[in-house]
């Protein structure tokens, strides 16, 4: 009896916090949810026409040249290469050409698909030197107390006060010296060097929570229960207490590292022409605006649309948590 | 006292910043000028500086001369005594660089030139020439993207507080936040074509796209917004209302002066990060576009020189901001 009774209570109180979380969920805006969902789609689209589709270009130009089999063949192929040309500069949307062509009429939708890939893997390597530069400055200024504390601080406002694609244009003449042979590596290197010098909002924020918990009562009863510093950094601080700030904090990094690649090749100093990436087609189809060429809005509108779901998906999960937060309190 | 504090730390930072890029370059072959140390048989090379008659001067590499070699080992090498002669290796030999001397006492000597006012040259143009005509340019463009900002931010925050339920006013902040949202390098493409339509000139354009692209105005908003709102809602302000005062009570401006000061403070880096897109974008001469055809070019005279000056210019910023948030709220000192 009381075994039921339990379970009762169980069920309702799980029906209890699915109502608060659609509740949580209904009062961020169904409009943002939408977004976000939408966004998933679109850029699932164009990173699984990259995976699936163009795996392997080289292979597909072996295929093309059995001209016997080129229509029963034209399916496999999934859309068309990103670096053939055909004669007809900007042609406009078709079968052939989901978004048409661009300037030198290469398919637009197969180089955005590349430009997607691009633009995850230049983010990913700059979130993942954010994320370790950031937890570990912050554990290392927040948890432990000495004189490279006050260091790491005094690093942390120098380099706010400095802007960031100033520090990256002066990487831009180390990275070129040191890969003079593989220019195609110094956009990683310069994404890398851009995660280090943004760590510092990180760690500030991971600072600010540490020394705010370092007291508590949980923390002293960790201590005392005998755990080690990495048992009680990891899992009792950064795991369910730092959690919500970098989870946000990476979904805005996201954003800004897209932003930073796209700029910086368009400056000229990302990548250059054989290898893909949205800024690369923004530079090279510039010209095309005052022609009102379509295809410029399309990539320029790509680039928006990127950055602003990173950064909505930054602010919505940044609402989600304070919300879950709350309930909790 | 204030004054002199300020003037320290500014020394202070101005010299760790220019110290950490001069050891940057130091330790990068190829940005500092290196000497020759050593001539295995007989080097020609062929340069000038710029001019068809030097273009045809032939001469020989000796061991002593300074040059500065880029892309790659001996492909090319500038010689950069007198105004920036170029020098052009031509045929045989080899030979090999070495540092003009130690990192102190290069960087010393080119500290003493920086004050005496010679930042060496640029191709054929003295750098303290070149930064005197893109500095003035560049806080034009920052303070105006700062005024307009807090112009249009103060105007929406007022609205938005008095009528803050009406269609217009969400309209308009929903407008503002979406165009807030758009990449300042999509944001400024988009307005070279759509701006000349209605004026040719761009000297609104530019602190505008800089304003609304770089996240400045939405953030003066955000904090204005915040600070009216607070101060309107003191007990003392709304007692000194009830007495008939006017709304722009001197707390209320001093609420508002602080957020500014604060926004300001946190915005600065930012905006001049973003004003180095806006200017190479509207192909403006101000120190953005100076440092991207430094790099490009590898000119160090100018990218100490252009880093010197935006170094200059953020602290002085920070450590004056600073000051005033002081000054605003004494609470701050303790």
């Amino acid at each position: 009896m009381a075994k039921d009774t339990s379970g009762r209570r169980f069920r309702q109180v799980a029906l209890v916090q699915k109502e608060s979380a659609w509740r949580r969920l209904r009062a961020l805006g169904i409009c943002r949810m939408v977004f976000v969902g939408f966004f998933v789609l679109f850029y699932g689209l164009f990173l699984g026409f990259f995976v699936f589709g163009n795996a392997d270009p080289h292979q597909r130009h072996r295929f093309e040249q059995q001209e016997s089999e080129e229509a029963a063949l034209s399916l496999m192929m999934g859309p068309p290469d990103p670096v053939r040309s055909e004669m007809m500069k900007y042609q406009p949307v078709s079968a052939e050409h989901w978004l048409g062509t661009d300037q030198r009429g290469r398919d637009l939708f197969t180089r955005l698909s590349y430009g997607a890939w691009t633009s995850l893997v230049t983010g990913c390597i700059g979130l993942v030197t954010f994320l370790l530069a950031g937890i570990s400055f912050g554990v290392a200024s927040g948890y432990f107390k000495g004189r490279w504390r006050s260091v790491i601080i005094y690093l942390f406002n120098l380099v706010n006060t400095f802007p960031i694609l100033l520090l990256l244009f002066l990487a831009v003449i180390v990275i070129d010296r040191l890969f003079e042979d593989e220019l195609s590596m110094r956009i990683y290197m310069l994404m890398a060097v851009f995660g280090f010098f943004s760590s510092p909002k990180l760690a500030e924020l991971i600072r600010g929570k540490i020394a705010s918990l370092k007291e508590t009562a949980f923390i002293n009863a960790a201590v005392s229960l005998g755990l080690s510093p990495v048992q009680i950094i990891f899992k009792h601080i950064l795991w369910y207490e730092c959690r919500p700030i970098i989870l946000v904090q990476s979904a805005y990094m996201m954003g800004q590292a897209i932003l930073v690649e796209t700029t910086l090749t368009y400056l000229n100093f990302g990548l250059e022409d054989p290898l893909i990436s949205w800024g690369l087609m923004l530079r090279t189809m510039a010209g095309g605006i005052s022609t009102g060429k379509f295809q410029v809005l399309v990539v320029m509108a790509v680039i928006a649309f990127s950055v602003f779901f990173f950064h909505n998906l930054a602010a919505l999960l940044n609402d989600l948590l304070a919300s879950r937060q709350r309930d909790v309190d | 006292m204030g004054g002199v504090r300020i003037f320290i730390n500014l020394l202070l930072k101005m010299l760790g910043i220019t110290f950490f890029v001069y050891v940057i370059l130091y330790f990068t072959p190829g940005s500092l000028k290196m000497r020759v140390v050593q001539v295995e048989g007989q080097v020609q090379v062929v340069g000038g500086d710029g001019t068809p008659e030097a273009a045809k001067t032939e001469r020989e590499l000796f061991v002593g001369d300074e040059v500065r070699v880029i892309q790659g080992k001996a492909a090319l090498v500038y010689q950069t005594s007198g105004c920036g002669d170029t020098v052009k290796v031509v045929s045989g030999g080899k030979f090999s660089v070495g540092n003009i001397g130690q990192l102190f006492d290069t960087y010393s000597s080119w500290l003493v030139g920086a004050i005496k006012g010679d930042m060496g040259y640029h191709i054929s143009e003295p750098v303290i020439e070149r930064l005197s005509g893109s500095i003035p340019r560049t806080l034009r463009l920052v303070g105006g993207s700062l005024a307009i900002s807090l112009i249009l931010a103060l105007a929406m925050a007022l609205y938005s507080l008095k009528r803050g339920r009406s269609p217009l006013a969400q309209g308009v902040i929903s407008f503002a936040n979406l165009i807030s949202g758009v990449p300042l390098i999509v944001l400024s493409l988009a307005m070279q074509e759509v701006w000349p339509i209605a004026n040719k000139d761009f000297s609104i354009c530019l602190p505008l796209v800089l304003a609304v692209g770089n996240g400045t105005l939405m953030d003066y908003f955000a904090v204005l917004r915040e600070q009216i709102n607070r101060a309107i809602h003191q007990d003392y302000v709304g007692a000194a209302l009830g007495r008939g005062a006017n709304a722009f009570h001197h707390a209320t401006i001093y609420e508002i002066s602080l957020g500014i000061v604060e926004a300001t403070s946190s915005r600065i880096p930012t905006l001049v990060g973003g004003t180095i897109i806006v200017e190479v974008m509207f192909a403006y001469n101000g120190l953005g576009n100076d440092i991207v055809e430094a790099i490009a070019k590898r000119s160090f005279e100018l990218i100490m020189g252009v880093t010197t000056a935006v170094a200059v210019l953020l602290i002085l910023v920070t450590e004056v901001t600073d000051f005033l948030r002081h000054k605003l709220d004494p609470r701050l000192m303790h």
